[in-house]
């Protein structure tokens, strides 16, 4: 029997893989016909999400914690779901064929130790339903592709499966095949679809993420040799030990210290990295064994108290002698890995000076490539950094902070700087991309710890709003650039103006998205961008100031392109027709939500975001 | 009407504010469904029925009277709150004479409780939990200038209904905007009645959010709120390309401004905890409402047991730290007075640098020069006169550059000493700045802008001396005189069909007495003449100022400044009155159109003319310390304007003396202006000024130049030198201009696709492309290796066996 | 003594296997090549057949192997000599410098 949420979980994943199947049986003249399947398994794979949300939320406001709070029990903590998992699953008469914990984990490749492991928290479903929306009016923005359809619809349904099954998997190799899968669609889809410069557009994308991807693939393989046998319940490590003395003809005891466990899953490699951080910074005293293997997490663990990440039963000195005798406990190590990882994810977010693919990708790809890409794959890199790069490596993540976050602040400047001298309105766009995930990083990287991590906290959900915040602006504003397209047939800046007369639909949905971009109180934009602003300053005066007057830059590129796009008169652009009912149906849902989440940030979204960023807060913030 | 009002009155208050917010929803969303129709109106059917509904091609009126109606509402219910909270907070004592309530907007984290297992002390403790609170709070200077913004607006909404009528009509001509090609064709457009009065009400909406909050965040969203406002209403006849750079000069200003407020903000998020004002006053000066003294201490030492610190005494600043009290109520009991030295709990004294102190008042000062168009950030606002007359008189004259004046107020007990020199040397420089440059301008509508900078500027140095109450007064009594100026001005801007240089404007006293007697009083008011409500403030300030002269004679800028500052006051408001109302017409085409605005136009003009006159009225009448607006006003002063008392005091000694000196300056003004224009006919040419003083002040002191060259050309300068450093641009020049896109673009571009520069080193997206160069040039020479020739291929063969069985031998050996 | 003459032969198949891959690469003619590939096969039948002489636990298999190998020389011969004659039917020479078709 299957639990209802691996079915649940697996139906979000998979729904458009079948719409893309489906796609297939369709004639091919009916291109309409597949046009409208699309959308409606897009839209099916966008209500499941919000069931999703539905049933994470009623999960989230059932448990209360230990002071009759709801939404902050342990219970809403990922890694606590899955130890709870961990020790269901060990138990003699698995129960729970209809749990609730959102934490699905069935063999996959055993010999490799690979599952497919998924797991629900805030910061992954918040951005699932981002991108099953996107992917949504992604589509009904495609009416107008005209050459393969079928293709087209394919890949787009294809990549929307790899994406939310990267935001979704908690098993690293799970993730690594879900994060290539979204790849290949997206080369495809660029190169085929594009423009004239596609192909040279594309093979940069390629070359450039795919070199993360290695970085990643070296990362995930580096973590493959960690033995984490002291991480995991005791029950199986005694399993592997009977069968190895079986096996070699020897006693238990004997093989007792030959026996390696090793595994992708991220919640236990987590374990290793905080473990490693607490050995590495002269804190190993505070290294303990848990008492139960689902024992539940603190939220604010007392300063230089007790760490509990061994499993139960574990003899803590030996453990932390068999840790420290492995490479992973090294400095080496840690940089290392992190720096791939780090770099891998870094491609895709972009930073500066890898986000040269960007520009190239935006300018090249059609209007609804552009929409995911910038709405649903850069957030892929933040994610990343979030989900795997600081929480495997936090201690290299905490000594590099202030250099993380100076490469966020490099990206907010210089983005803003080069978006400014562009004449390419997609361009122009694209660095505002750079500039706007700048706020992300150095939300990441804000670490402070002790008694007022709650800045760091701020920090980073400030950054996972600001994820949300730019992937409704900037597809938004990438689909405002298709408009105007269609129209002119140029993106040329200096050749534009006037739209404001004939347009006024069009200019008034604009200009929410336009001042939501810039960071306008009351839009989405502002909220992720204050709180980083603000936990940036505690992190570092020196790294807030120009984070700060960054928005003095902002203001001025998108009000400069404000100016050459809609003010004035121009007779080229005087006949043009307004938004079409499509249009503006697509758009709809972005401007509504620019002003929602800008009013209601907390009750819509961070209200069942922030456990989830408390509870990653709190295995780290602890540690220093 | 309101769930429990009783109990809470201030609630009122909260709905008065929402009323502009549905107002403008209301209209938005009315834009919305007509644009959304408008494509499908000649397919008939329920989409053409709901266009015409929404107004059809002409723009609908039934928006404005809509807004009209929800300002008036609102007004009523300001005056109901004023008149409430001045019954009852007389009484009531125990709310500390202000109604307030405010509830979580984001609070992140689980709230550590006492009790929770964890510990509350070591965790909890250091700092209070971090949420962003928003809330309202109504004392005597939110009531008053709630009242005052909600009124002045109404007036002004009423006044636009005739002011904008154009457009009202289906197709507008904008004769000062130009066809790029056809430059003498007027410009058509629709009207946008509803446009105007959408952006007009959410104006409105920010404004009074402003003046309700109880922290500096919301403040913060309502200062960017109005300062988007403006940008829409200066840019509202878009066709005209002055119109939009001086939106976007205003906004840029404004946010240069507000990176510094942010800045402030961060500060005081970091090291108090919280942005709501009151907290932070407590932190910072400990007593309710932050009455108590800032403590500057030197530290010695911090430990887990404790805080050790020497309060640090007299004028040995800057001293390295400020102490900050405890936040919550529980925690005052431990406070012990420490005059010499002490310990206290870590956890429950924290410690600020002192030198952030400062920049976190100064950073919040900068935002309220941005919005108020101080010196050095004041350029936008004689621009921002690019908008309709309204908006000038509404947001750039009575309320919105206010907002500077009145946080400055609010702020109060957060600055630091230094930081009030500050305030007042650029209030007084602004304040003469502007008043030397409205001398010799002639747009009507400029003059009234720099005289709007320089009156600011005389609040900001009656603040910054602390003068609280003679600072806000005369904010308020500004906001009334100020927007009667406008309207008047408007009213003459509209009789003579948009000429607002008062050049060609002469005579129309006779034409339009009614605005030429009201406009009378509000040059009167602001000149200073005695019982009208511009002396009642003024008074005071320069009572202040002359008190600090006695008293800190080193700083004789600051009384020397604004004595001259009234002189010219006068003298250019007469100026500009005689010009434009008396002697022969200039222009006497233009004047024979002329004849008085319609009473929709000129009932505003009386309502405000009367506020300017009696609006600071008391009894006695000649007593300026008796004005009942100032006696409000001064039940909200906070209590640490007693560190001001010195200066106030010997003001208050001399104040006979001050007021002779005052009225001495303002006839002296009116007497130079009276014997230049009101003597004898002037001509266009006499206006002008030709000496090279002169030059000097109509080039505005060369700012915009200078600004120019020192900040956004190198910027943009700048900013294209990156992106060229960036990326070379093939898109635009090399792609979309030599091959223009066809819409269909399937499978016939593959051929010409244009390769881009492959080493193009002068770029970094060029580096790093020649990495991907260097792989594939790699790849190439390794290529040549595989000649086909088998005999190279076997011999290679052999000699890597050779070789590797060499390297066994070596390394296993 | 017997480990001197396992030696001996093992040089001797060495010598075998040195000459033939120099035949292998220094000859232009096809026909030499392929002598080459037969005497670098004997070299190797030469040390199979002083393995199974000389080591008691490959006595079966050396000569099994042995065996094997000159099957294989046989069918690689005959594999060989018509790829040649094809070749010759080609490009009307033997010479493999000629036969450039494998460059990359």
């Amino acid at each position: 029997m299957l639990e209802a949420d691996l079915i649940w979980l697996t139906i979000l994943i998979f729904l458009p893989t079948a719409t893309a199947l489906t796609l297939l049986l369709v004639p091919a003249r009916a291109a309409e016909v597949m046009r409208w399947l699309a959308v409606f398994g897009a839209a099916g794979t966008l209500s499941v999400s919000l069931c999703v949300v539905v049933g994470y939320y009623l999960l989230l406001d059932s448990r209360l914690d230990a002071n009759g709070r709801p939404l902050y029990s342990a219970w809403t903590r990922l890694d606590a779901r899955a130890d709870q998992a961990a020790s269901d699953a060990a138990q003699p008469i698995p129960k729970a064929l209809l749990s609730d914990d959102w934490i699905a984990r069935r063999p996959w490749i055993e010999d490799f130790d690979i599952y497919y492991a998924l797991g629900v928290d805030g910061i992954g479903l918040s951005l699932v339903v981002l991108t099953a929306l996107i992917t949504l009016t992604a589509l009904m923005a495609s009416w107008n592709i005209e050459q393969g359809v079928r293709g087209y619809l394919i890949l787009v349904l294809l990549l929307e499966t790899g994406v939310i099954g990267a935001f979704l998997a908690l098993d690293f190799f799970l993730f690594y095949v879900f994060y290539e899968l979204m790849l290949i669609p997206m080369f495809v889809l660029i190169g085929l679809w594009g423009g004239e410069r596609r192909r040279y557009a594309a093979f940069k994308f390629v070359v450039y993420t795919l070199t993360g991807s290695v970085a990643i693939l070296a990362a995930l393989l580096a973590w493959h040799t960690v033995d984490v046998r002291d991480f995991v319940d005791q029950a199986e490590v005694q399993q592997r030990v009977r069968e190895l003395a079986r096996e070699r003809h020897l006693s238990e005891s004997d093989v007792d210290n030959q026996v390696r466990i090793h595994t992708f899953d991220l919640v236990t490699l987590s374990k290793v990295g905080r473990a490693v951080m607490l050995i590495l910074s002269g804190q190993e005293h505070r290294l303990a064994a848990r008492d139960h293997i689902a024992e539940q997490p603190v939220w604010n663990q007392v300063p230089n108290g007790p760490v509990k990440l061994f499993a139960p039963g574990v003899d803590v000195a030996a453990a932390i002698a068999r840790l420290k005798a492995q490479p992973v406990c090294t400095p080496s190590f840690q940089y290392l890995v992190f720096a791939l990882l780090f770099v891998g994810f870094a491609v895709k977010v972009p930073v500066v000076p890898l986000h040269s693919w960007l520009p190239d990708a935006h300018v090249e790809a059609p209007t609804p490539i552009s929409m995911i890409l910038a709405g649903i794959l850069l957030k892929l890199g933040g994610y990343g950094i979030l989900r795997l790069a600081v929480p495997l490596c936090p201690w290299a993540a905490a000594q590099l902070s202030l250099w993380i976050g100076l490469i966020g602040v490099v990206g907010i400047v210089y983005g803003a700087l080069v978006a400014m001298g562009q004449t390419d309105f997609k361009k122009l766009l694209a660095y505002s991309s750079v500039s706007h995930m700048g706020f992300v990083i150095l939300g990441l990287a804000a670490w402070s710890s002790g008694g007022t991590a709650q800045y760091w906290q701020w920090g980073v959900n400030g950054a996972v709003f600001q994820m949300l915040a730019h992937g409704i602006t900037a597809s938004a504003l990438f689909f405002v650039v298709g408009v105007v397209y269609d129209r002119a047939h140029h993106r040329d800046l200096r050749r534009m103006g006037g739209l404001w007369e004939p347009m006024p639909l069009y200019c008034g949905f604009s200009a929410v998205l336009f001042f939501a971009s810039m960071g306008l109180p009351g839009l989405c934009g502002f909220v992720g961008e204050f709180f980083v602003l603000l936990s940036a300053w505690h992190f570092s005066p020196a790294l807030a100031v120009p984070a700060v007057l960054s928005v003095i830059l902002t203001a001025g590129y998108l009000l400069w392109t404000w100016l050459r796009v809609f003010t004035g008169v121009n007779e080229a652009t005087a006949s043009f027709a307004d938004l079409t009912p499509r249009e503006a149906a697509t758009l709809l849902p972005y401007v509504v939500l620019a002003i929602l989440l800008g009013v209601l940030p907390f009750t819509l979204v961070l209200k069942w975001v922030d456990p989830a960023v408390t509870g990653w807060i709190a295995n780290l913030a602890v540690l220093r | 009407m309101i769930p429990g009002w009783e109990a809470t009155p201030g609630r009122l208050y909260v709905l008065a504010t929402a009323i502009p917010l549905v107002v403008t929803l209301l209209l938005a969303l009315a834009g919305m469904l007509r644009g959304w129709v408008r494509p499908l109106r000649a397919r008939g059917g329920v989409a053409q029925t709901l266009y015409w509904v929404l107004g059809g091609d002409v723009p609908l009126r039934a928006g404005a009277y809509l807004a009209v109606a929800g300002m008036t509402l609102t007004a009523l219910l300001s005056l109901l709150g004023l008149t409430l909270f001045l019954t009852q907070t007389a009484t009531a004592d125990s709310a500390g004479g202000c109604w307030a309530e405010r509830i979580d907007w984001v609070r992140v984290g689980p709230m550590v409780a006492p009790g929770d297992a964890l510990g509350t002390e070591n965790v909890a403790a250091a700092l209070p939990a971090l949420a962003l609170q928003v809330g309202y709070r109504i004392d005597a200077l939110t009531a008053v200038l709630f009242a005052m913004v909600a009124v002045v607006s109404l007036c002004i909404f009423v006044f636009a209904l005739g002011y904008m009528d154009e457009e009202t009509q289906a197709v507008v001509e904008d004769h000062e905007a130009q066809h790029q090609y056809h430059r003498h064709t007027p410009v058509r457009r629709r009207g946008r009645f509803g446009r105007f009065y959408l952006f007009l009400s959410l104006f409105c909406f920010a404004m009074l959010h402003l003046l309700i909050a109880d922290n500096l965040f919301q403040i913060f969203v309502s200062w960017e709120l109005v300062g988007v406002c403006s940008f829409w209403l200066i840019g509202f006849y878009q066709e005209r390309p002055s119109a939009s750079q001086a939106a976007n000069k205003a906004f840029i200003m404004n946010r240069v401004g507000d990176a510094g407020f942010l800045i402030g903000i961060a500060i005081a998020w970091s090291h108090l905890g919280t942005l709501n004002l009151d907290e932070i006053f407590r932190r910072l000066r400990g007593a309710e409402g932050g009455a108590g003294e800032i403590r500057r201490v030197q530290v010695l030492s911090t430990s887990e047991a404790g805080l050790e610190y020497v309060v640090v005494t007299g004028n040995d600043w800057p001293a390295q730290h400020v102490l900050l009290h405890p936040l919550t109520e529980q925690k005052r009991e431990v406070f012990r007075d420490a005059t010499e030295s002490a310990t206290a709990n870590l956890h429950d004294y924290t410690v600020m640098p002192y030198w952030l102190w400062l920049v976190m008042g100064l950073g919040i000062f900068l935002g309220c020069v941005g919005k108020s168009a101080q010196w050095p950030l004041h350029t936008w606002l004689p621009d921002a006169m690019e908008g309709p007359t309204p908006v000038s008189a509404l947001i750039h004259a009575a309320t919105m550059v206010a907002a500077g004046v009145y946080l400055v107020g609010r702020c109060f007990p957060l600055f630091a000493p230094e930081v009030f020199l500050t305030i007042a040397y650029v209030g007084a420089i602004t304040a003469f700045l502007a008043a030397t440059i409205a001398l010799v301008q002639t747009d009507i509508k400029r003059i009234l802008a720099y005289s709007t900078c320089s009156q600011l500027g005389l609040m900001f140095l009656a603040l910054g001396l602390g003068g609280w109450t003679a600072g806000l007064l005369h904010l308020v009594t500004h906001a009334f005189f100020k927007a009667l100026l406008f309207l008047g001005a408007g009213s003459v801007i509209h009789a003579c069909g948009h000429v607002q240089d008062i050049t060609r404007l002469g005579g129309l006293y006779r034409k339009m007495p009614i605005t030429a007697l009201t406009m009378l009083v509000g040059v009167l008011a602001i000149a200073g003449f005695p019982f009208l409500s511009g002396w009642y403030s003024k008074e005071r300030i320069l009572s202040q100022v002359m008190g600090l002269g006695l008293y800190q004679p080193e700083h004789i800028l600051l009384w020397l400044l604004p004595l001259l500052t009234t002189i010219m006051t006068s003298y250019y408001m007469f100026r500009l009155w005689l010009t434009v109302f008396t002697g022969p017409p200039r222009d006497k085409q233009l004047h024979d159109q002329v004849h008085e605005s319609p009473a929709v136009m000129t009932v505003p003009l009386l309502v405000l003319a009367v506020l300017s006159g009696a609006g600071a009225w008391g009894w006695p009448l000649w007593e300026v310390e008796a004005s009942w607006l100032g006696q409000v006003l001064e039940k909200a002063q906070p209590a640490m304007v007693r560190e001001f008392a010195a200066i106030t005091e010997r003001g208050h000694q001399y104040h006979t003396w001050t007021g002779i000196v005052a009225l001495a300056c303002t006839l002296v003004g009116a007497a130079a202006a009276y014997l230049w224009f009101g003597r004898t006919p002037v001509t266009a040419e006499q206006l002008q000024v030709r000496t090279l003083v002169g030059r000097f002040l109509w080039q505005k002191w060369y700012f915009d130049e200078a600004y120019e060259a020192i900040w956004v050309r190198p910027t943009v300068r700048l900013a294209s030198g990156i992106a060229a450093a960036d990326k070379r641009s093939t898109t635009v020049e090399a792609g979309i201009a030599a091959h223009p896109p066809s819409p269909d673009r399937s499978e016939e571009t593959t051929a010409e696709e244009a390769t881009p520069p492959r080493f193009d080193w002068g770029t970094l997206d060029g580096w790093l492309n020649s990495l991907g160069d260097a792989a594939a040039s790699g790849g190439a020479a390794v290529q040549q290796w595989q000649s086909g020739r088998l005999r190279l291929y076997v011999l290679t063969l052999a000699l890597t066996v050779v070789v590797l069985l060499a390297m066994l031998v070596v390394l296993a050996g | 003594m017997g480990e001197m003459g396992y030696y001996a032969v093992l040089l001797l198949g060495a010598w075998l296997f040195v000459c033939g891959v120099t035949c292998l690469a220094l000859k232009r003619n096809a026909l030499g090549v392929l002598m080459g590939v037969e005497l670098v096969l004997n070299a190797a039948n030469v040390n199979l057949v002083a393995a199974a002489r000389y080591t008691p636990a490959f006595r079966l298999e050396g000569q099994i192997f042995a065996l094997l190998v000159i099957v294989l020389a046989a069918a690689e011969a005959a594999v060989a000599l018509a790829i040649m004659l094809h070749y010759y039917n080609t490009y009307a020479t033997v010479d493999v410098d000629k036969a450039q078709q494998l460059r990359g």
